[in-house]
């Protein structure tokens, strides 16, 4: 279970030591296990920087984020962060086929065995809707919405508590971000999972729980 | 004994003909810049002679102090040549600390990781009986500088693959981190394709060392007259060595790039939590 509380937030984004803006104004957010959160707003409202303060690729400037109720500043970083999986922006990929591109958490994980590892790259591709006969391609040479739904299928792979999304789903097809986001639905109601994604799509935004709209210089 | 077949001054003009003609169709159409091949030519030149000098001088006092003195003399050039072509690499520092502290990186990766075939070579080495002391100091001097110029090869390029990809690379360590992953598996990938590209002149010269590339120093004691057998022997101990030497230099070098670097990739936390450790203890509620 995760609750993911951010309280006076503000983070001033810096252009050769010059603030040129600065995000979030001071405002409180809420995540909790079970349910799927969409972030919205214009360019430079700081969605993908709220993504990166919670997986604490960056540091807030003001406010805390506290996790269960511990700020996350106490927490070992590489403890707080095996609660979280997130999928960033930009197609890269480590390894020559898609499947081992899903599973490549799994390269890491000792305590997955390679036969269950297989089993739920084929599981995590039919979630996905992610045809098996690409499974074998270099994810390079996939079409956008396929890499998008590799890159899904890879975040997805770990046992995190958390995943995050910034503006993959923006590459799908509409139908098809619809079916996954309802199968990633069912899945944060089956086991408690919480799904935090940043999108501008409104089709996306409706199938989730709660829509947090960022607003330019908010 | 005399040696089987020498090389006089007088004849070594015979080599530098087809060495000509070589550098003259390089140059002739354009496939590299005739400085860039007269460097090394030149360097090769020097260094071969300043070696002769160097264990010339050291034959009288030939002693154990002397040998390790002078293996130690061969590390200082290699390790900045080493830390020269890394810096060269290196886009964002361009500072005299930076250059320093490749200079000291290379310096440990090569004294540490050339060490330990240096150790068992001197052990074969004076294990044999009824030796001559001058001579197998001279040998060791010798196969010590092999050990350090191979590995100082491997360290130089497996540096300058890690910092040419951690600067067009640092989005795919973010998003290994994102996924979960340790810094150290972040940077894993990284290590795969440096280690890999930097031994593979050395994998495919042990695969052919029978074959294509029959190897200096076992052609040299052939026709010095030694057993095949020996011979054999003494090649796979050098071999040996010098795998281990580059291996153990490689793997230092990307240990001491990967303390250097990992930490740039969280700026605001580490000016502030210096090492991402807190100052102080906070309250769990």
């Amino acid at each position: 279970m995760i609750d993911l509380e951010i309280k006076d937030l503000e983070k001033k984004i810096y252009d050769n030591k010059k603030v040129i803006a600065t995000l979030f104004n001071r405002r409180n957010f809420r995540f909790r296990s079970n349910r799927m959160y969409a972030i919205s707003g214009p360019k430079k409202t700081g969605k993908s920087m709220l993504i990166r303060l919670i997986i604490r690729l960056n540091d807030p400037d003001k406010g805390t984020i506290y996790l269960n109720g511990a700020p996350i500043q106490s927490l070992n970083l590489f403890e707080y962060r095996q609660y979280f999986s997130a999928c960033l922006p930009g197609d890269y990929f480590f390894s020559e086929s898609a499947q081992d591109e899903i599973s490549y958490f799994g390269l890491y994980d000792s305590e997955m065995p390679i036969l269950n590892q297989k089993n739920r790259v084929f599981t995590l591709a039919s979630l996905v809707q992610l045809p098996q006969e690409k499974l074998a391609k270099n994810p390079n040479q996939l079409r956008e919405e396929d890499r998008a739904k590799v890159q899904i299928a890879r975040t997805l792979f770990g046992n995190s508590d958390c995943f995050l999304f910034d503006g993959t789903f923006d590459q799908l097809k509409i139908e098809d971000g619809i079916k996954i986001l309802r199968n990633l639905k069912s899945i944060c109601r089956q086991e408690e999972k919480l799904l935090v994604f940043a999108t501008n799509r409104k089709e996306f935004q409706a199938e989730s729980d709660e829509v947090l709209q960022l607003r330019a210089f908010d | 004994m005399n040696p089987l077949w020498s090389v006089e001054l007088n004849n070594i003009f015979w080599i530098v003909i087809p060495v000509l003609i070589c550098l003259f169709v390089l140059v002739y159409f354009h496939f590299i810049h005739w400085q860039k091949l007269l460097i090394p030519i030149f360097r090769s030149v020097i260094q071969l002679s300043i070696l002769v000098l160097i264990l010339g001088y050291v034959s009288p006092y030939a002693s154990l102090k002397v040998a390790i003195f002078t293996c130690l003399f061969l590390l200082l050039p290699a390790s900045i040549q080493s830390a020269l072509s890394i810096w060269g690499i290196d886009k964002d520092s361009k500072g005299i600390a930076s250059f320093l502290s490749y200079l000291i990186y290379s310096f440990l990766s090569l004294l540490i990781g050339s060490s330990l075939p240096v150790v068992i070579w001197f052990f074969l080495i004076f294990s044999i009986e009824e030796s001559n002391d001058v001579a197998l100091f001279q040998v060791w001097i010798a196969l010590s500088g092999i050990a350090i110029i191979t590995a100082m090869v491997s360290v130089t390029e497996s540096g300058k693959i890690f910092i040419q990809k951690l600067n067009s690379g640092k989005n795919k360590i973010e998003t290994a981190l994102a996924l979960g992953l340790t810094m150290f598996q972040s940077f894993h990938w990284l290590f795969k394709e440096s280690v890999q590209k930097a031994l593979t002149p050395i994998l495919i010269n042990m695969a052919i060392a029978g074959m294509g590339g029959i190897p200096f120093f076992m052609s040299a004691q052939i026709l010095d007259g030694l057993n095949l057998t020996t011979a054999l022997y003494t090649q796979l101990a050098i071999l040996g060595g010098v795998f281990t030497a580059s291996v153990t230099s490689i793997l230092l070098m990307q240990k001491f790039l990967y303390s250097e670097n990992y930490r740039y990739f969280f700026p605001e936390r580490y000016n502030r939590d210096k090492r991402f450790k807190p100052r102080k203890k906070i309250k769990v509620r």
